[in-house]
């Protein structure tokens, strides 16, 4: 059975930074989010799962507009998101996103990559933003690569780099969209490591993944999702040893079979 | 190795072997060819064509003698000094991002030798005695006209390939129409549309020269061409790029500039060389509206029925310089994509560190 306590430091919880009120989106006729409500707090730590499918994804795409949604209310920090395409800019500044396949900038050296964005979207000197990213590559650990193309760096280095490069925009929100799905089973825990030290720092985050030891160490809140729903929200414990949805034991089932074989 | 693939590699190394010596044999007889018929046996000045007659080999006098015509064409004869300046002009901007090769520098360095080389031929910038475009001619109207062609039709093609790929259903669409109805005609007529019936329909057309038409349909056609390279190149650059520079809140011109195009560019250079190698050859169909680039200038040397015989000698002569010329341009366009090029997969010697022992992806995406 999983070891269900949470070792993450205590930490502040503030006021609300997310708030989604009765989101949808479709594609077509075909509906992926089916009224989604969810407020999230600052320096809360929330793991969203659930079957392939389901809609987590376009559910954290929806926060940073990488996908619009078509009815209810998307509120980050304060500025809801439906404003026009300068807000969405600004906005998405202040909200970090670390994908399943890297999508590093493969033209860019790693420094190139963690400084092209504060100098050309923030504006910072290239020689604070160098500065800023150096100390960013030590923390997910990869200093000794800030020369090389991503090309040259295992799949594990590259998403550290990726998280760098988010990191590297002073973000207030930080979305991973199944950041250890594309990584070969060595590899996962480099990167899951440094997604814990993110958490411990006292970062906002939102994490889609079905690493479950993750989500029992780091998260305040577990979210199931199936077919467009938010099925049950809770704390790791009672998520992991008191699920209450038929859907989410059957589904926990399922994981949880698969990561102790 | 299986016994069919022994027996092919054997026969292939004996006919590879045969093929080098007749090879080598032919090229020996081509050069001796060349050399007596060009070099040993020649005539290379003379006034006077009997004097081509009475020698076995080539005649390179139709073009010495004639020089004025062949280099400067229809271009008044006391004023071809300003031509040859502008030539040298254009030649120098041609090799300064030979030297450096930074689109940046390109772009600025070529556009103020077109417009030196254009008040140049024109005259009247300078002060000096009014020249028609129509009257302009020779090689340094084909360099001014393959600069210019190749320095307009390339940001034009890109923001028809930019148009084409936008979001707004408005710009697709015009994009779409302009792109595809002048790759559906030839060149051809498009030379005559522009300087015979677009003149006739628009009025503020009318006094304008037909040099400048001309250039604007053999820039258009390219431009349509171009836009379709870089279209190719626009679509190679994954979607997660977009989705990566858009969470870090790229606006979508800084996007496309660091992001988008750097990668699209290096996927499509090579095509994109060969447009502008193209450019240079389109110069010479100006001659159907009977302007006299180099090509048509070059023939105006055998108008004199007393030369008409040594045709050859001056196509070779043409040739020989519309060679060169894409030539150039050919390996200014590979320097330029080369300095975009950045490292392929286990390709090591381009990383400006030390590399420590890595374990190396399998794949990004
Ligand atoms: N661009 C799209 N066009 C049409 N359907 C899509 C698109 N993106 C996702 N979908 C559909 O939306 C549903 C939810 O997708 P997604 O959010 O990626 O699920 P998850 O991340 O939970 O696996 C899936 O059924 C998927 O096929
Ligand atoms: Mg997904």
């Amino acid at each position: 059975m999983l070891e269900i306590a949470p070792s993450v430091t205590n930490h502040q919880i503030g006021d609300v930074i997310i708030e989604m009120r009765k989101v949808e989106k479709s594609y077509g006729s075909y509906k992926v989010l089916r009224g989604i409500n969810l407020s999230v707090s600052r320096g809360e730590r929330i793991v969203i799962c659930g079957p392939s499918g389901s809609g987590k994804s376009t559910l954290i795409r929806c926060l940073n507009q990488l996908e619009e949604h078509q009815a209810g209310e998307i509120i980050i920090d304060g500025t809801p998101m439906s404003a026009g395409a300068r807000g969405i800019d600004s906005i998405r500044r202040e909200v970090g996103m670390v994908f399943q396949s890297f999508n590093l900038f493969p033209h860019l050296t790693v420094l190139e990559n963690c400084t092209l964005a504060p100098i050309r979207v923030r504006g910072i000197s290239k020689a604070e933003a160098e500065a800023t990213a150096r100390t960013i590559l030590k923390r997910v650990h990869i200093p000794e690569q800030a020369q090389k193309y991503p090309i040259q760096l295992s799949g594990g280095q590259q998403q550290r780099v990726a998280i760098a490069r988010s990191l590297c925009m002073s973000p207030k929100i930080m979305l991973f969209d199944e950041p250890t799905s594309a990584l070969d089973p060595e590899m996962v825990n480099e990167v899951l490591d440094v997604m814990v030290e993110l958490a411990e720092s006292g970062m906002t985050m939102l994490v889609v993944t079905h690493e479950m030891g993750f989500a029992s160490k780091v998260a305040d809140r577990v979210i199931f999702m199936d077919a467009g729903e938010i099925v049950e929200v809770a704390p790791p414990t009672e998520f992991f040893n008191a699920p209450q949805s038929q859907r989410t034991k059957k589904f926990l089932g399922q994981v949880l079979r698969t990561q102790a074989g | 190795m299986s016994a069919i693939q022994k027996v092919y590699r054997s026969r292939g190394r004996k006919s590879s072997v045969l093929r080098r010596w007749v090879g080598l044999v032919v090229l020996a007889v081509i050069i001796a060819f060349v050399t007596r018929w060009g070099l040993l046996n020649a005539v290379f000045v003379s006034p006077n064509p009997d004097d081509c007659r009475a020698a076995q080999g080539a005649c390179w006098a139709v073009v010495t003698s004639q020089w004025k015509l062949v280099l400067f064409g229809t271009y008044p004869f006391g004023e071809i000094w300003r031509p040859s300046i502008a030539a040298v002009v254009l030649l120098g901007a041609f090799f300064i991002p030979l030297a450096r090769p930074r689109l940046l520098i390109l772009a600025s360095s070529w556009t103020v030798a077109l417009v030196i080389a254009t008040g140049l031929f024109d005259g009247r910038p300078f002060g000096l005695q009014y020249v028609e475009p129509h009257e302009w001619g020779g090689l340094p109207l084909t360099l001014l006209l393959s600069e210019a062609a190749i320095l307009l039709a390339f940001p034009l093609g890109l923001a028809l390939a930019l148009a084409r790929c936008s979001g707004t259903v408005i710009l697709r669409s015009l994009a779409l129409v302009l792109v595809e109805s002048i790759r559906g005609v030839p060149l051809v007529s498009l030379l005559f549309f522009a300087t015979l019936v677009l003149p006739l329909f628009l009025s503020g057309l009318s006094g304008l020269d037909k040099l400048y038409g001309a250039a604007a349909a053999i820039i258009l056609f390219n431009a349509a061409y171009i836009s379709e390279v870089f279209r190719g190149g626009l679509t190679t650059v994954p979607i997660g790029q977009l989705d990566a520079a858009k969470s870090l809140g790229f606006r979508w011109t800084s996007m496309q500039r660091f992001i988008v195009l750097p990668q699209a560019f290096r996927a499509c250079a090579p095509s994109l060389v060969n447009q502008a190698v193209g450019i240079v050859k389109d110069t010479s169909l100006l001659a159907v509206l009977g302007l006299f680039d180099f090509m048509n200038s070059a023939k105006l040397a055998l108008v004199d029925a007393r030369w008409r015989g040594n045709f050859v000698e001056v196509y070779v002569v043409v040739g020989l310089a519309y060679f060169l010329m894409c030539f150039a341009v050919s390996v200014l366009g590979q320097r330029l994509s080369s300095s975009l090029e950045r490292p392929s997969k286990g390709d090591e010697a381009v990383t400006r560190a030390p590399l420590p022992s890595i374990v190396v992806a399998e794949s990004q995406s």
